[in-house]
C-alpha cells in the first residue's frame, strides 16, 4: 500500500468513525425515531408491493436498513458504511475522469452533506441508496472498454436504474412533495466533483499540494459546519430521548436526564412526570423540576405522531387502555408519507390483548411476526391470546386490566380531572390515577378542586406521610402560608424555587 | 452417471415434487375449517377464484374441485389454495345453475388428512362487473392515505378511482352510483380543495353543495332512478370515544336534514318536512322514483343523550316531474318502539324489498356490534332479520346488484374491527344464500391488510375518471 493509499484509508476511516460516533452516541434517538416511523416486513408480498413502482427498490433498501436503527450502534454503522460507499464511488469515478489523486477530500463532500441531511429526522436513506446504485452503474460502465459492450450495457442499465431509483424521489423525504435544498446541493456536488477534479490544476510541488489539501479541508469543514448548524436539532433529540425512554420504560434514565438538564418542552415534561409517577415520586418531587401546566402532565391530542404516541404512553400506564389505543392509531395515521408504524402496531396488539379483543390482536401479532426485530416479541405475546389467566397474571397487562374502566364513559379532553377521578374510583389501587388527578388540579392551580379531591380521597389512601407537593398546596389552602405575586421572582426562586409555591405564583399564568 | 444427467434428474424431481399425490389420507367426516369460509356458498358464474387456506397447521394443502360431469381442477400449495383462473372460469361457466364439489386434504407430519367435500352452488343470476369501495384505516380522527378503488369481480384486479393524495390533505368519501351505473357517480372530497364530484355520462363537475339554506354540504347520497336528482342528507357530526373495553367510537349527528339536488338546474330542493329540528338522514329513492325513504328520529339533548336517539324508517312522496315533495311523512318501520334504530334503508331495484341495518341506537351502525341486516318485503309487509347473513359482530352498509339478485354488505365478523365485503344472493322467492367474502388472490390478504372496505357498491362497468383534469378542477376551487 502506498503512502497516499494509506492516507486515503485513514481519512475514510476517520470519516466513518466520526459519523458512526455521532449517530450512535450523540444523536441516537433520531435513529430510534426513524425506526418506529415505519413497518418493514420481511415477507415476499411486502417486497413485491414495494418494488412494484419505479424507485421501489431504493425505498425497499432504505426501509430494510432503517429497521436496524432500533439499535443506534447498528444503525449508525449502516449510515457510516453507506456514506463511505457513496464517497468511494465518487472517488473512483473522479479518478477515472482525472487520473489525479490530489482531490480525495473533495469526494467526501456529498457524504458529509448527506450525513448532515440525516440529522433532520424526516430525511430518509432512499436518496443515498439511489445515488449509490446510480454511481455503481457508472463505475461499472467505466470498467467496460469496448464501445459495443458499453452500448449494450447502457441500453440494459438505463431501464434497470429507472426501476431501481427512477421514482424514488417520492421517498427521499418523509413529507411527500418536499425536496429539501440540501438534497439539491448533494446531487449537484455528486455531478460537479468528478468534473472539478479533472479541471483542478495538479502541481507536483509539495507547497502546492499542502495548500490544495488545506483548501479542501477548509471547504469540507465549512460545509460540515453549515450542514450541522442548519440540520441538527437538539431540542428534538431531547424530546426523542424522553420518548425513547418512555417507550422502553426506562424511568430512571428519564429522571437522570432531567437531573442533568430540566426539560421544558411539554412532551418532555410529560415524560418526566410519567417517570416520576411510575417511581411513586410524582407527588413529592414534580415541582423540583420545571412544570409548564397541565399540558406537561396530559398533553392535548394533536394529529402528530410523536405527540400522540407520548400522550398514549401516559394513558396506557394510567389504565385508560382505550384512549391509549386510540392515540396509537391516531399517531400511526398521522405519519407523513403514509407509512405505518411498528411501534403503533405493537401498542395496538397490546391494548387489544388487554381488552380481550383477541382476533384483532392476533392480526397485529401476525403482522409483527413478519418483522425482524419484533418477531420474537410477537410470538411470545401470541401465547397470551385467549388465555385470560395468563394475561391476568402478567405484571403489566394484568394490572392494566384491573385498572381500566369497567363502566363506560366518554373520554373528554376538556374534563381530564373527571376522567382521572372516575379512573381512580374504578380501582383505588391505581395510585398513578390518584397522583395524576391531584397533580392535574395543582398544575391547573385549581386549589379548591385539589382540596375537594384530596379530602374525598385521603381516607382511601393510607399514606404514612402527606407528599411534599400536597403539603405545600394544603398550606396555601389552609392559610398557613401567604404569598403574593408582587414578590420578587428571583429572590423567591432562590428560597422556594423547588416548591409548588413558586409554580403557583410565577408559572403557567 | 454424468453431471448433465444428474441435473436433468434433479430438475425432473423438483418438477414432480411440486404436486404430491395424496396417498392414504385419513378421512375426516367434517368439512374443513377454511378461511375464508366458502363452504356451501352460492356464487355467480363470473366470480374470481375462491382461493382459500385452512385454519390449522400443515405442510401442504391439496384441493380437488370437481363437477358432476367429471371435470376436475387439482390444486396444491404450501400456504394456500390458489385456483388457476382460466380453468375456474370454464368450470363455473359449464356448471351455471348447478353445483361443484371441493375436496380438501392437508398434509401434516407426513400424514395426509382428507376432509368431507363441500359444495359451491353456481347461481344462474349474473352479477355486475365490479365493486367500488373505499379503503381506509378504521381510525378515529386522523387519516393517512385512503382511496376509492374499483375491483373487477371476475378477477383480482383492483384499480384506483381516486386517492386522497390527489389533492392533499383531503378525505374522499360517499361514492354513489345511479343504480350501479358506472357512468353516473357522485362522491365527495373534503378538505381545502373540497367539493362534490359529479360524473354524468362522461362529464365531470365539481359542486359546492353547501347552499345558504342548509346546515352543511351534502353527505349521504342516493341517486334518483331517472338520474335527474340526487338526494343527500346534510349532517353536523360529532365523534366521541368510549373508555370501556368493548366499545371504541360513537358518531352522532348533532343535527341533520335531507335535501334533493336537481342536477339539471343545479338547485337544491327542500321541504320543511325534511328540514326540521328532528333528525332526518340516509335518504333513498324507490325504484319508480316516486317515494323518498329515509331514517328519522326525534330530537334529543346531544351529545349527552346519544344513546336515546333511535331512527324509524320513514317515507315521503316525491314527484320527479316537478321536483316537489308530498305533504305528509309515513313511517314504515317503528324501530324506536322496540328501542332499535334504522340506518341505510336501501330498496332493491326491482322494488320488492327494502334492506336496512338495525342497531341499538344512533345511526353510525358500523361501530355497533349489535347491528344486523333486516329485510322488509315491500309487497307483503313481512319484516325479518336476515339470519342467513348476519353474524354476532357488526353488519352495516349494504347495496344491491343491478338485477336485485345479489347484495353486498360490510361486516366485521372476522376480527371485530376491520370491515370486509360479503356478497349473498336472494332469489325470486326471497331465499337468501350463505354469504361469501370477496375473494382475494392471497387468502392472507384480509389478515395482513390494515384497511377497511367502506361503502361497497356494485358497478355495471368500469368507472372512468380523468384524474389530471379532476385535479385541476379541484385545485382551481371553482365550484358549480
Amino acid at each position: 500500500m502506498t503512502k497516499t493509499a494509506r492516507l486515503h484509508l485513514f481519512i475514510t476511516l476517520l470519516f466513518g468513525i466520526i459519523v458512526w460516533l455521532f449517530f450512535a452516541v450523540f444523536y441516537r434517538h433520531h435513529l430510534h425515531y426513524q425506526e418506529e416511523m415505519q413497518l418493514f416486513l420481511t415477507s415476499g408480498a411486502y417486497f413485491l408491493e414495494t418494488i412494484a413502482s419505479p424507485g421501489g427498490l431504493s425505498s425497499y433498501f432504505s426501509r430494510l436498513f432503517t429497521q436496524f436503527f432500533v439499535d443506534s450502534f447498528a444503525g449508525a454503522l449502516i449510515i457510516a458504511l453507506l456514506l463511505i460507499a457513496l464517497q468511494q464511488l465518487i472517488w473512483r469515478i473522479s479518478v477515472v475522469f482525472s487520473k489525479k489523486s490530489h482531490c480525495y477530500l473533495l469526494s467526501f463532500i456529498p457524504s458529509t452533506l448527506y450525513a448532515c441531511a440525516l440529522m433532520d429526522e424526516n430525511f430518509l436513506l432512499t436518496a443515498l441508496i439511489s445515488l449509490i446504485f446510480i454511481l455503481l452503474a457508472i463505475v461499472l460502465f467505466q470498467r467496460i472498454k469496448s464501445f459495443k459492450a458499453r452500448l449494450v450495457y447502457v441500453l440494459l442499465v438505463i431501464p434497470l436504474l429507472y426501476w431501481i431509483a427512477g421514482g424514488a424521489y417520492r421517498d427521499f423525504y418523509r413529507y411527500p412533495g418536499i425536496f429539501p435544498v440540501i438534497l439539491l446541493i448533494i446531487f449537484l456536488s455528486v455531478l460537479i466533483i468528478p468534473v472539478l477534479c479533472r479541471y483542478l490544476p495538479e502541481n507536483d510541488k509539495r507547497k502546492s499540494r499542502v495548500i490544495s489539501g488545506c483548501v479542501q479541508w477548509i471547504v469540507l469543514i465549512l460545509l460540515a459546519v453549515w450542514g450541522f448548524k442548519t440540520q441538527a436539532n437538539w431540542e428534538k433529540e431531547e424530546i426523542m430521548a424522553y420518548d425513547y425512554f418512555s417507550r422502553s420504560q426506562k424511568w430512571n434514565s428519564i429522571i437522570r436526564l432531567a437531573d442533568k438538564k430540566a426539560p421544558t418542552a411539554p412532551l418532555s415534561v410529560a415524560s418526566l412526570n410519567l417517570a416520576l409517577a411510575n417511581q411513586n415520586q410524582l407527588s413529592n418531587f414534580m415541582f423540583e423540576y420545571f412544570q409548564n401546566g397541565p399540558e406537561g402532565l396530559l398533553p392535548t391530542f394533536q394529529k402528530e405522531f410523536i405527540a400522540d404516541m407520548m400522550a398514549g404512553e401516559i394513558y396506557y400506564h394510567l389504565g385508560l387502555v382505550n384512549t391509549a389505543q386510540r392515540l396509537a392509531f391516531e399517531g400511526m395515521e398521522a405519519i407523513p408519507g403514509y407509512q405505518k408504524s411498528v411501534r403503533s402496531i405493537q401498542r395496538l396488539a397490546e391494548t387489544n390483548l388487554i381488552n380481550g379483543h383477541y382476533e384483532v390482536a392476533n392480526k397485529y401479532l401476525t403482522i409483527l411476526k413478519q418483522t425482524l426485530f419484533y418477531k420474537k416479541w410477537a410470538e411470545e405475546t401470541a401465547t397470551y391470546l385467549y388465555n385470560e389467566k395468563k394475561i391476568n397474571a402478567h405484571p403489566e397487562w394484568g394490572k392494566l386490566r384491573r385498572f381500566r374502566p369497567r363502566k363506560d364513559f366518554l373520554f373528554s379532553e376538556q374534563e381530564k380531572d373527571q376522567v382521572l377521578g372516575i379512573l381512580y374510583q374504578n380501582n383505588t389501587n391505581n395510585r398513578m390515577a390518584y397522583d395524576y388527578l391531584l397533580a392535574y388540579t395543582l398544575l391547573e392551580k385549581d386549589l379548591s378542586h385539589f382540596y375537594e379531591y384530596y379530602r374525598l380521597l385521603e381516607n382511601k389512601k393510607k399514606e404514612e406521610m402527606v407528599p411534599k407537593s400536597y403539603q405545600e398546596a394544603l398550606a396555601v389552602v389552609l392559610g398557613q402560608v401567604n404569598f403574593n405575586s408582587r414578590q420578587n421572582e428571583e429572590a423567591f426562586y432562590k428560597q422556594y424555587g423547588k416548591t409548588y409555591w413558586y409554580y403557583l405564583l410565577f408559572k403557567y399564568k | 452417471m454424468n453431471c448433465k444427467l444428474l441435473i436433468i434428474l434433479f430438475v425432473f424431481g423438483l418438477f414432480f415434487s411440486c404436486t404430491e399425490k395424496v396417498n392414504n389420507p385419513v378421512k375426516v367426516d367434517t368439512v374443513p375449517d377454511i378461511f375464508p369460509d366458502y363452504t356451501d356458498v352460492t356464487i355467480p358464474a363470473t366470480i374470481a377464484p375462491l382461493n382459500f387456506t385452512v385454519n390449522e397447521e400443515f405442510e401442504k394443502i391439496n384441493a380437488v374441485i370437481e363437477d358432476f360431469k367429471g371435470n376436475k381442477i387439482k390444486v396444491q400449495g404450501r400456504k394456500n389454495i390458489q385456483i388457476p383462473i382460466e380453468k375456474w372460469r370454464n368450470m363455473l361457466k359449464e356448471n351455471t345453475g348447478g353445483e361443484i364439489t371441493v375436496t380438501v386434504a392437508v398434509k401434516h407430519e407426513n400424514q395426509w388428512k382428507q376432509y368431507r367435500s363441500f359444495l359451491l352452488y353456481i347461481s344462474e343470476y349474473p352479477m355486475d362487473e365490479g365493486l367500488v369501495y373505499r379503503l381506509i384505516a378504521p381510525g378515529y380522527e386522523t387519516y393517512s392515505k385512503m382511496g376509492i378503488y374499483q375491483r373487477s369481480l371476475s378477477d383480482f384486479k383492483q384499480t384506483t378511482l381516486l386517492e386522497n393524495t390527489l389533492v392533499s390533505p383531503s378525505c374522499v368519501n360517499c361514492h354513489s352510483f345511479k343504480q350501479t351505473s358506472a357512468n353516473n357517480m357522485s362522491l365527495h372530497v373534503r378538505g381545502e380543495y373540497g367539493g362534490t364530484i359529479l360524473q354524468t355520462n362522461g362529464q365531470t363537475d365539481v359542486l359546492n353543495l353547501k347552499r345558504d339554506s342548509l346546515i352543511g354540504p351534502g353527505v349521504y347520497p342516493y341517486w334518483h332512478p331517472q338520474g335527474k336528482y340526487i338526494a343527500y342528507s346534510v349532517n353536523t357530526t360529532q365523534q366521541m370515544f368510549h373508555s370501556a373495553a368493548d366499545e371504541r367510537i360513537e358518531v352522532v349527528d348533532l343535527e341533520s336534514d335531507i335535501m334533493v339536488y336537481d342536477i339539471e338546474s343545479n338547485k337544491v330542493l327542500i321541504t320543511p318536512l325534511l328540514k326540521t329540528a328532528n333528525f332526518e338522514t340516509f335518504p333513498s329513492f324507490s325504484p319508480d322514483g316516486k317515494t323518498l325513504y329515509f331514517s328519522c328520529s326525534t330530537q334529543q339533548e346531544l351529545p349527552g343523550d346519544y344513546k336515546e336517539i333511535r331512527y324509524n324508517l320513514c317515507k315521503i312522496d316525491f314527484d320527479p316531474a316537478t321536483g316537489s315533495f308530498g305533504t305528509k311523512i309515513d313511517t314504515l318501520v317503528w324501530a324506536d318502539k322496540d328501542r332499535k334504530s334504522v340506518s341505510f334503508a336501501r330498496p332493491s331495484y326491482d322494488g320488492k324489498y327494502m334492506m336496512y341495518t338495525l342497531s341499538g341506537y344512533g345511526n353510525f351502525s358500523i361501530w355497533h356490534k349489535e347491528a344486523d341486516l333486516w329485510l322488509l318485503d315491500l309487497q307483503t309487509g313481512e319484516n325479518r332479520l336476515l339470519t342467513e347473513v348476519n353474524s354476532p359482530d357488526t353488519e352495516s352498509y349494504h347495496s344491491w346488484s343491478s338485477n336485485s339478485r345479489w347484495f353486498v354488505f360490510s361486516s366485521r365478523r372476522i376480527d371485530g374491527l376491520y370491515t370486509r365485503p360479503y356478497i349473498a344472493s336472494i332469489d325470486e322467492n326471497g331465499k337468501v344464500s350463505k354469504p361469501f367474502l370477496l375473494p382475494q388472490k392471497d387468502p392472507d390478504y384480509y389478515l395482513m391488510s390494515l384497511y377497511s372496505f367502506n361503502i361497497p357498491e356494485f358497478v355495471n362497468g368500469s368507472v372512468q375518471l380523468d384524474l389530471p383534469k379532476l385535479k385541476k378542477q379541484l385545485v382551481s376551487k371553482e365550484r358549480k
